[in-house]
């Protein structure tokens, strides 16, 4: 009997010691995993975050709506804030990735709210084909990211939709994508990456919250774009005040082939506003542009944006 | 009963309890949209070398859910080499990467896309 009771003694010793060692660790050691339970001590980057855009319209299981014999597209937008906090948003409109300044629309939505915007823009000037819509919304676009705790590369969502003015038809025949000269191994980076690195393209670096220009100044910007292991062409388009800026050919666009697997570099070479001020500048990236999505080939349905960060120009 | 006995009985009763409680994941963020769409970093080692994974989850399958995990370590390098995507489907889980020390944090990325949803965009983040 007193065995028995020995032996229990020292079990029950043994579960002392390791349940306070798992204590201790988790108290002691893993603060930060607790600390999670409670995200308003760590301010606002690191609050969990949600948007949802949605087009509210006939969409077809590939993302298509038919606007056939229609002389304006006009549906509603709905857009849901669970960010945590309320906030201004901007939603930019592209049409076959050409930004529609007149549909840009800013407003706010109340944490946890909904918001229907209505969104409208002329069809007639368009060919009987398909066309890219690509609905682009930008949380917290009012703010500046030099006054952030750090750069984010989520700032809102996008949705791509395809517009089709005649039943049956396809995406016309259009530019072929630039080869790459130089790409990398992604090493799982999928996306597009923007900022000023000159080399060392391999490696990652949180870009700075803010960069410093004079008024025309002549910037010049890295834009990494690629990576998916099954897609071998890609669309980024670039913003800076949240309007789209054109590429040294005067595209507004890179359009990219890349090997798969792989991602390319190229340089955005862009005048610095001529009015001083703080404008937040960022890239955005698709694949597969001039198709039809197919709905089973998940990442192509969606538009990756790059980090935001402030230009000021002096 | 021998002091090295007793010895070895408090250690293996000890290790057996630290074994079965260091598996304890830790989860954050979830978010409704129609379906209960859940985001989520889980923490699978808090340690020197803290350890985690992303997942997204759907109560109903959805279109497209996409996870991704992005490493980011204190000296500012980020790894974005953890994705993982689906269709019509209600999980998906990216692989385990580790931060090599505690200065730096873990991001987790989720899309969910569905022709009647819409766009839903979530991101949890656990800094050590």
């Amino acid at each position: 009997m007193k065995k028995v009771l020995e032996f229990l003694g020292l079990v029950m010793l043994g579960l002392v010691l390791g349940v306070g060692i798992v204590y201790v660790k988790a108290e002691f050691f893993d603060k930060p995993a607790v600390e999670v339970e409670a995200p308003a001590q760590q301010g606002a980057d690191t609050v969990d975050a949600g948007y949802t855009l949605a087009l509210v319209a006939d969409v077809s299981d590939q993302f298509v709506v038919d606007v056939a014999g229609q002389q304006e597209f006009r549906a509603p937008v709905k857009v849901h804030n669970f960010s945590g906090h309320d906030a201004t948003f901007t939603l930019l409109v592209y049409l076959d990735y050409r930004q529609l300044s007149t549909a840009t629309q800013q407003f706010t939505v109340k944490n946890g709210e909904e918001l229907l915007l209505p969104v409208a823009f002329s069809l007639q000037d368009l060919q009987a084909s398909a066309h890219d819509l690509v609905l682009s919304l930008i949380a917290d676009s009012n703010q500046l990211t030099s006054e952030r705790k750090e750069a984010t590369d989520f700032f809102g969502t996008s949705a791509r939709y395809t517009l089709v003015t005649k039943s049956g038809v396809d995406f016309p025949a259009v530019a072929t994508p630039a080869p790459s000269e130089s790409t990398w191994d992604a090493k799982g980076f999928r996306g597009v990456f923007m900022d000023q690195s000159v080399q060392d393209f391999e490696t990652f670096h949180v870009p700075p919250k803010q960069i410093v220009a004079k008024r025309g100044e002549m910037l010049e910007f890295t834009i990494r774009a690629g990576g998916d292991p099954e897609v071998e062409q890609y669309l980024v388009w670039s913003t800076i005040g949240w309007n789209q800026v054109r590429w040294e050919d005067g595209e507004p666009y890179w359009y990219a082939q890349v090997p798969r697997g792989q991602f390319a570099v190229r340089k955005l070479r862009v005048r610095a506003p001529e009015q001083a001020g703080d404008y937040e500048v960022a890239s955005f990236i698709t694949e597969a542009p001039f198709q039809i999505p197919d709905p089973t080939q998940v990442t192509r349905l969606n538009v990756n944006t790059s980090f935001r960060f402030t230009l000021h120009v002096e | 009963m021998k002091n090295i006995t007793k010895i070895a009985t408090v250690v293996a009763v000890a290790t057996l309890a630290v074994a079965t409680s260091a598996g304890a994941a830790q989860t954050v963020s979830k978010e409704k949209n129609g379906v209960t769409l859940t985001g989520s970093i889980v923490v699978v080692n808090g340690g020197a070398q803290p350890s985690a994974y992303a997942t997204s989850t759907t109560s109903q399958a959805v279109g497209n859910i996409v996870a991704s995990l992005h490493t980011y370590y204190g000296d500012g390098r980020i790894n974005f080499g953890a994705n993982d995507a689906n269709s019509n489907s209600t999980y998906v889980q990216t692989e385990t990467k580790t931060l090599d020390s505690t200065a730096g944090h873990f991001g987790g990325y989720h899309q969910f896309t569905d022709k009647n949803g819409g766009f839903v965009a979530t991101t949890t983040n656990v800094y050590f």
